[in-house]
Formats: C-alpha cells, structure tokens, sequence
C-alpha cells in the first residue's frame, strides 16, 4: 500500500476486501457463529480457494462476498464499492457488472434458452442484444457447450446446466468470481476444464474465490484458505515454480510426502543390489 | 530395481554405451531421475554377470563399448512389461508413524494443531505440484524450461511423474482430513485412545 519506495511494482488492486466480518444466525442458544471475524482480501490476478468440512462457513463466507448476506459486523468492498452498507439497487447493479457468480446448484431461468441465459447479464448490464448473443455464444464456446446453445435448462443435463451457469458467470468483464463448489455435479476431466476457465481469467486480471472440499481443485489457487466453525485457522501459498520443483525431485530430497517413492531409488541401487 | 529394468528396457530398443544409456534415461524419464556414470557402469557390469547383456566386440571410433540384450535380457524385459509392480504393505513413511504415536503421545488440542499444520504444508505442496503441472503443459513453446524438456517424450514423462505426485499429495490432504474428522467424533475414538493410554501407564 506504501508509495515510499519508487522501485516497487505498482500495488495490485484488490477486488474483495472483508475486515472482521461476521455473521451468526440463529438466537441464544441455538445461535451459531457461520463466520466469525475473517479478515480477507483477494486481488487483481490472485484465484484464492477456502476450504473446511460442511458447516464450516465456506458458503456463507461466499454468500457475504457476493453480497448475498449481510454481515452482523464488519466491512465488506468490492472493487472499492462498500457492499454491507449499500441499498439493494447499488448492491444490484455491482454483481451485474463485477461480480460472476456460480452457485452449487445452476440456478438457470428455465425459460431462456442457454444462450440468452448467457446473454442475460450483458443485457441487463446495457449490451445491445445482438452483441450480447454473439458474446454469449464464444462463452458457451469455450466451456464446449457450442452445440447446445438453443436447448432450454431441462433439456440440458445437470453437467451441462452447470457448464451454462459457469459461462453466466464469466461472461463479460467481471472483476471477481465467486464460485460455491462449481464443479460438484461435473465429471473429474470437465470439472478441472471449468477450474481452468477460471485459472485463466485470474491470469487475465480477474479476482476469484472458489469455495470447494477437494483438494484437488484448491490445487489451482494461488493461495487456499482453511475454515473452521467460522473462523479461519492456516492459509497455504505456492511458492515453488517448475524448476525449483524439478531441482528438489532431482535430489531425492526436500519433499516428505509419501508420493516419490522411487525418486531416491538411485542412490540405494548403487549401493547393494542382492546377487 | 528401477535403475536396472530401465536399463535393460532402453537396451531392447538397440544397443547403447554407458553415456548414452544415462542420457536417455534421464531424458525419457522427464529428468526426474539423475543417474551418476558410475551408476551405469556398475548395474552395466552386473547385468553382464547375470547374462542379461553383452559387451560388444568391438569399440566404435571414439573407444566407446555398446551393450546389447542378451536372450535373456530380452525375456526378462518381456516379464517385466508383462508383470505388474507389486506395492509393498510395509509404511516407512514419517507422517504415518508420526500421527499414530501423536495419537496417544499428544493431547487432543495439539493433535488438531499437529493436522492442521500439516494440511497446511500437505496443499502446499499440491499447489507447488499443480502449478509445475501448469507450467509444464503451458511451457511448450517457452525456452525458459531448457534442455531436456524441449524434448515432447521428456515433457510427457515429467508429467506422467508430477501427475503421480499429484495424485499422492491429494490422498494425503483427503488422509488428514479423514483423521481429523474421526477425531472430532467422540464415541469411537474415545474407546480406542482409552486402552491404548493404559499400558503405558502400568509400565
């Protein structure tokens, strides 16, 4: 934040900030604390993935970014906008135009065609229709639902309605995606096709926080967060590129999980071989 | 083992001498595994003892001795692509014989530590393999990879390996989770930790 040193890079912008947000739900005894004083930021650029066990306040701790919820207290920003404190038509008009969202369940107008589904966001936002459709349908392009592109949500498998609400979310110039488990009704090799989608637009600037339990899709983040009973308890950055990654495999050692087995096999087949 | 039926494997494709043997096999294994020459030499000298190779009779122009498979060889070559690689039952890994000792040997609020701490560093690492992954797939047309891996069998073979790794990394990350969610459910771990803190105290 500090403009001191005239050598260091421009800061990045952040596009998600939440101070010492919390929301319960609930009273007295039965309350429960879903998120309980988190401090986050997401920047330009950066894919950040929270993860914890069910009821940990993953979803509500996406629901308050996207302004979906009301945080008891705290401060949430999107792109520099004060989001707890705005009226509904402000609040509105910054997810039509900022925000991608993609919910667990697909959440299509089931009287749109999967196109204008696409198209809708851009519409509301003041696109012109046709430009709007032809932006919609490089979308579906992209998450390969070219061929589908006319078909009606019940006329689309759970997959492909899923594929159809990530292309809603992306399309456009969002800023920040937010994405509740995105690809719990996808096979594997289509759901990491979607985690790429979303790798690339935070490659391309965007901000993303992607809410999800498995490990292997918080493996495309830069950096994952950890919750538990609201709260977040570790957080865990990439550090290592390709090469430094190679080094330490070539050596044998400097990684002590149980999955290069046969990576130090060298050095022992030297030593003693049986006759 | 591994170090000797590749050996032999890249014989079966033609003979070779010791130092092309060490560069293609690092190559064709994505340069994840360095072999020193002497290396070569050695498991080259044992494999002669076994009758599974022979020296050829005559040095090229350069004094260089090529190798070839023998019969032998080239059966035992077979059997290997044939057979299946048997995984060993026996855990010499740290992180297992950490947690099953913390078990007992840590108080319950430490143990949650002790497994969050190492989530942490488990996806880590995930991540650290995941964006090599990246890298790699990505790095096709970039010379910032270098030698061996402009080569496409080379890239494949390193992602074949980093893949693996990915694999394992998540099994791990799942594993700790596992542990963890059995420990925040009281009845059947209270039963079992109750016994195993007995004996120690009767010793």
């Amino acid at each position: 934040m500090s403009q001191s040193n005239p050598c260091t890079p421009p800061a990045r912008q952040p596009e998600l900030v939440m101070t010492h947000v919390s929301k319960a739900f609930g009273h007295d005894a039965t309350m429960v604390r879903a998120v309980d004083e988190v401090s986050l930021a997401v920047f330009s650029g950066e894919m950040v993935a929270v993860m914890g066990a069910s009821g940990s306040g993953k979803s509500t701790l996406l629901n308050l970014a996207g302004g979906l919820e009301r945080p008891d207290r705290g401060t949430i920003s999107v792109h520099g906008q004060r989001i707890d404190t705005a009226k509904p038509a402000q609040l509105a008009a910054l997810r039509r135009t900022q925000v991608g969202y993609v919910f667990q369940y697909y959440n299509l107008i089931p009287s749109l065609s999967a196109q204008e589904n696409v198209a809708l966001p851009l519409e509301l936002a003041g696109t012109r229709g046709r430009t709007a459709r032809l932006h919609a349908a490089e979308m579906l392009r992209l998450v390969g639902m070219d061929q589908h592109c006319a078909r009606f949500p019940d006329e689309l498998s759970g997959g492909q309605q899923q594929r159809v609400a990530i292309a809603r979310a992306l399309v456009g110039p969002r800023t920040l995606l937010l994405a509740d488990e995105p690809t719990a009704a996808l096979d594997s090799h289509i759901g990491q096709e979607i985690l790429e989608l979303i790798r690339q637009r935070c490659d391309q600037g965007a901000a993303a926080l992607v809410v999800t339990h498995e490990p292997r899709n918080a493996a495309w983040a830069d950096r994952v967060i950890f919750l538990r009973d609201g709260a977040v308890t570790d957080s865990s950055t990439a550090s290592a590129d390709l090469e430094s990654l190679l080094a330490s495999i070539r050596s044998g050692g400097g990684d002590s999980s149980s999955g290069t087995s046969g990576t130090s096999e060298p050095t022992a087949a030297g030593a003693g071989e049986p006759a | 083992m591994s170090v000797r039926m590749g050996l032999l494997a890249l014989l079966s494709e033609q003979p070779m001498y010791g130092a092309q043997l060490k560069h293609q096999f690092e190559t064709r294994t994505g340069g994840t595994v360095e072999l020193n020459i002497g290396q070569v030499y050695t498991t080259l000298a044992r494999l002669e003892r076994d009758g599974l190779v022979q020296p050829g009779a005559q040095p090229d122009a350069q004094g260089r001795i090529a190798y070839a498979l023998t019969e032998a060889g080239h059966t035992e070559v077979q059997t290997w692509w044939s057979t299946p690689v048997q995984r060993s039952c026996i855990s010499r890994d740290e992180l297992e014989i950490k947690l099953a000792l913390a078990l007992a040997n840590q108080p319950r609020e430490a143990m949650g530590h002790l497994l969050d701490a190492q989530r942490g560093a488990c996806m880590t690492h995930l991540q650290n393999l995941h964006a090599a992954s990246r890298q790699c797939r990505a790095g096709a047309s970039e010379t910032s990879l270098g030698g061996d891996l402009a080569d496409p069998v080379s890239r494949r073979a390193l992602l074949l390996t980093l893949d693996h790794m990915i694999f394992s990394a998540e099994a791990e990350v799942k594993w700790i989770d596992h542990v963890q969610t059995q420990l925040r459910t009281p009845p059947a771990l209270t039963a079992e930790t109750t016994p195993a803190a007995q004996p120690e105290v009767t010793r």
